[in-house]
């Protein structure tokens, strides 16, 4: 319990084999049915009892391009995990270290021959839902461009989720092995800005819009544009190697850090944050600890690593000259009549104030302002965060190959004049 | 407290658990420290004249595993003992000095009458309380006439056992048996012929372990080359169940009985099916002598249980239950039933019954089986193939 969760703590093959020979090899596997892109877990985990790494590891591929990096992020006990069979005589079998083992030891990379369909697909951003669409559209024979904003690729799985929980290596892995198959990946490219809204809807068949959600949100209180004053977007791309050092730092040093916001973003921000070094740092959430998001796993990592938290507490005020020095803040509690989860007010005279040198705002991410620019048109088709406003990597790669079937049969319907019958 | 003495061949054991001719036994200070842990007997590794010439190969073991369960069988290509009788006499005179309640058997080879009846006379001689003689052992020594080429040939064995049972003067004599037989108990018969005291059954199973994929080379490897072996541990212990219950069915002779024995249970199983006295090696030399503190034990805790005053009670009770198919109970039906709460809902039953059955098991939304009574013949396979003990079982219909 508690534990902080590394990805670098990976198993023996002796353990491997150990829990692999645990695995019940159900029939019609909860596990697979509760995995956004259906691998076939007790499939590849056969294989690896056999021996056969190579094999384990094209099953997983075959349902997720995003197989070493999901290995190491999936909330497991949330899906493929939650409803496993072994539960009933012990604990669930960790799938995710067998899937790391299964992509770490199987390397082959199957290149799909691609017929040529004389057919042009752009797709918007690098990340978890566009590579997987792109990848999926590559294999099928579309000619596909992705334009990605970032100097990199890998969308929120690079600059989102801390290296201690993802290694660069892994990540760059499943980036080199979609790069094989999607060959036209036009970094450091913006739409709207460097290529036009129009230009996409004009010069291509389809586009596949992975753009993730827009920038974070603001509290609409004083001093939130003080240095020092950071979106958990910014903290996060500024410290993780995803990134390879592409986002700017902080540019002072964090110290006494405040996050604010109560979902797993702010449960990553404080973990890494603490990490980095701060001595002190609080997460202030306006609830209960029973009604904060965050899974309580990712709770009790930070907590463990010896971040604090303040229940029902809200900041009303960011204090400081020319940064942050303070944050003034006040006790929350439910209005008159109100059950959990309801509406909160201010304890009145409870108001205090906290030293501090940095301020993040985890209060989620508004939609992309992108997606407007591309109207209603037929052609366009949204996957992963910036469709559904925000979810796990795994489900925004279940997205993207989602869309790309639903692309390819646009694309056969307008090719056999049939576009009414979809 | 049940009485777990056990008499065979004339000789009480304090317990039926003896350590079989093994690399167990090829030491004096390791048999000492069996003997003061509870082991009731050993039978010394395979001792042979001085002129025999013991010309071992290495690494001459190499283990089966089956999904992730290690040693589930063991194959050896060793051979009899380097140490020939002289330091085997001065062992069981030492031996027998120290532990003079413990039973020290002498396990011998030899090619010629003059080798057998020397090897017996002078263990005798050392204060042996019986001699074991290995007709039996599966690979070397059989190129050179010894081994197993007796124990597959009835005239052969009668002959040699014979030979040693007129060479000892009043100690019993044992004839360890090979499984590589038609019919073992023909060879068991013919050492009742000869007038030796009992059998040990069975030596190893011929066998060969594995093969190495990448290097083309069947296992144990020994620089690139192997040989067939002689297999041991759990996956050997139907073939010598079958084997111990062959000869206690057929043939009036005391049963040593060896061959995958690894706990309490399947040493109770052995003796339901006629054994007297029961050796063992692969699971000991896998864990340690140590383990008889559990056989013994779990054999008392067992009696208890049962009911059951003296472990000698329990020889060759499951005898009679062992019948031919044609007299098995006909007519009677036994239909697959479930344990709800036991079900861990994997649906293998599903599997098993659908692709190896009689497609007489569904699965419920709740994912738990439901048994089509029509359909299920009572084959027995979905209990076998259900990963909980006691979840899927077969319950015979009332009318």
């Amino acid at each position: 319990m508690g534990q902080p969760m590394d990805s670098t703590l990976s198993w023996s093959a002796h353990q491997v084999l150990q829990e692999a020979a645990r695995c019940l090899y159900c029939h019609d596997a909860p596990c697979v049915v509760r995995c956004p892109v259906g691998i076939k877990v007790p499939e590849f985990i056969r294989k690896i009892v056999t021996g056969n790494y190579e094999g384990a590891a094209n099953v997983i591929y075959q349902s997720n391009v995003f197989g070493a990096i999901c290995a190491d992020v999936c909330p497991q006990i949330e899906l493929c995990g939650k409803d496993c069979n072994t539960r009933n005589m012990g604990e669930a079998i960790s799938i995710a270290r067998l899937q790391q083992f299964a992509v770490q030891q199987g390397q082959k990379v199957v290149a799909t021959p691609v017929a040529i369909q004389g057919k042009k697909i752009a797709v918007v951003g690098a990340g978890p839902a566009g590579l997987s669409g792109a990848y999926a559209l590559a294999g099928r024979g579309y000619e596909v461009v992705v334009f990605e904003g970032r100097p990199y690729g890998g969308g929120t799985a690079a600059w989102g989720i801390p290296s201690y929980r993802l290694s660069p290596s892994v990540l760059e892995r499943d980036l080199a092995r979609i790069g094989e198959v999607v060959r036209d990946i036009r970094y450091s490219t913006v739409v709207g800005q460097d290529v036009s809204v129009e230009e996409l809807l004009t010069d291509y068949d389809a586009v596949l819009l992975g753009c993730g959600l827009g920038h974070g949100e603001t509290m609409r209180i004083a001093g939130e544009g003080l240095p020092g004053v950071l979106s958990a977007e910014q903290l996060l791309a500024s410290l993780n190697a995803g990134t390879k050092g592409a986002e700017p730092r902080a540019g002072h040093e964090m110290d006494r850090v405040i996050v604010i916001g109560g979902g797993n973003t702010a449960m990553d921000v404080a973990c890494v944050v603490k990490r980095a070094g701060a001595s002190k740092v609080v997460v202030m959430y306006r609830r209960s600890l029973e009604e904060m998001p965050a899974w309580r796993e990712e709770y009790e990592s930070a907590a463990a690593l010896g971040v604090e938290f303040r229940f029902r507490t809200a900041p009303t005020a960011i204090l400081g000259t020319d940064r942050v020095q303070a944050l003034s803040c006040t006790d929350m509690k439910l209005k008159e009549g109100e059950i959990m989860g309801g509406r909160l007010e201010p304890v009145v005279g409870s108001e205090y104030q906290l030293a501090v040198d940095t301020v993040v705002i985890a209060i989620g991410q508004g939609k992309n302002r992108l997606i407007e620019q591309f109207g209603n048109s037929a052609k366009v088709f949204i996957a992963g965060d910036a469709g559904n406003g925000g979810a796990t990597v795994v489900q925004a790669v279940a997205e993207g190959q989602k869309a790309a079937l639903a692309i390819d049969e646009f694309l056969q319907a307008v090719n056999t004049g049939g576009e009414g019958q979809l | 407290m049940p009485d777990l003495r056990l008499r065979f061949c004339g000789i009480d054991y304090s317990n039926p658990f003896v350590l079989a001719a093994s690399p167990c036994t090829d030491d004096e200070e390791m048999v000492a420290r069996a003997f003061s842990l509870g082991w009731a007997g050993a039978v010394l590794k395979t001792t042979s004249v001085e002129t025999e010439v013991v010309n071992l190969a290495y690494p001459m073991m190499s283990g089966l595993d089956y999904a992730g369960q290690r040693l589930i069988a063991l194959q050896n290509i060793d051979l009899i003992s380097e140490h020939h009788v002289d330091v085997v006499e001065k062992r069981i005179v030492r031996l027998k000095k120290e532990f003079p309640d413990k039973v020290v058997v002498a396990s011998i080879m030899g090619k010629s009458q003059a080798d057998w009846q020397s090897l017996v006379r002078r263990l005798e001689a050392a204060g042996a309380d019986m001699i074991e003689c290995s007709f039996s052992c599966p690979h070397g020594m059989p190129e050179k006439g010894m081994g197993s080429t007796i124990g597959q040939n009835p005239e052969l064995t009668e002959l040699n056992a014979r030979w040693i049972k007129e060479a000892a003067k009043k100690i019993p004599v044992v004839i360890k048996l090979t499984p590589q037989i038609a019919d073992i108990t023909a060879a068991a018969a013919a050492v009742k012929r000869s007038g030796a005291d009992g059998v040990c059954a069975i030596n190893t199973v011929k066998g060969i372990i594995g093969v190495d994929i990448d290097n083309y080379a069947p296992l144990p490897q020994v620089n690139g080359k192997s040989c067939i072996g002689g297999i041991s541990g759990p996956a050997i212990k139907p073939v010598a169940l079958r084997c111990v219950a062959e000869i206690a069915r057929k043939v009036d002779i005391p049963i040593t009985a060896t061959g995958g024995i690894s706990n309490w249970r399947d040493a109770v199983e052995f003796l339901l099916l006629g054994a007297r006295n029961l050796q063992l090696c692969t699971i000991v030399m896998q864990h340690g002598f140590r383990v008889i503190d559990d056989l013994v034990d779990g054999l008392d805790n067992y009696l208890g249980r049962q009911g059951i005053a003296r472990v000698e009670d329990l020889v060759g009770r499951a005898l009679p239950n062992l019948v031919e198919h044609s007299q098995l109970p006909r007519g009677h039906k036994a239909l697959s039933a479930l344990v709800a709460d036991r079900c861990l809902k994997c649906g293998r039953c599903y599997l098993a019954c659908r692709d190896g059955g009689h497609q007489a098991i569904n699965l419920g939304s709740d994912r738990l089986p439901i048994i089509d009574k029509e359909k299920c013949v009572g084959c027995g396979f979905c209990a076998a193939a259900c990963p909980v003990d006691g979840c899927l079982y077969m319950q015979l219909q009332t009318t």
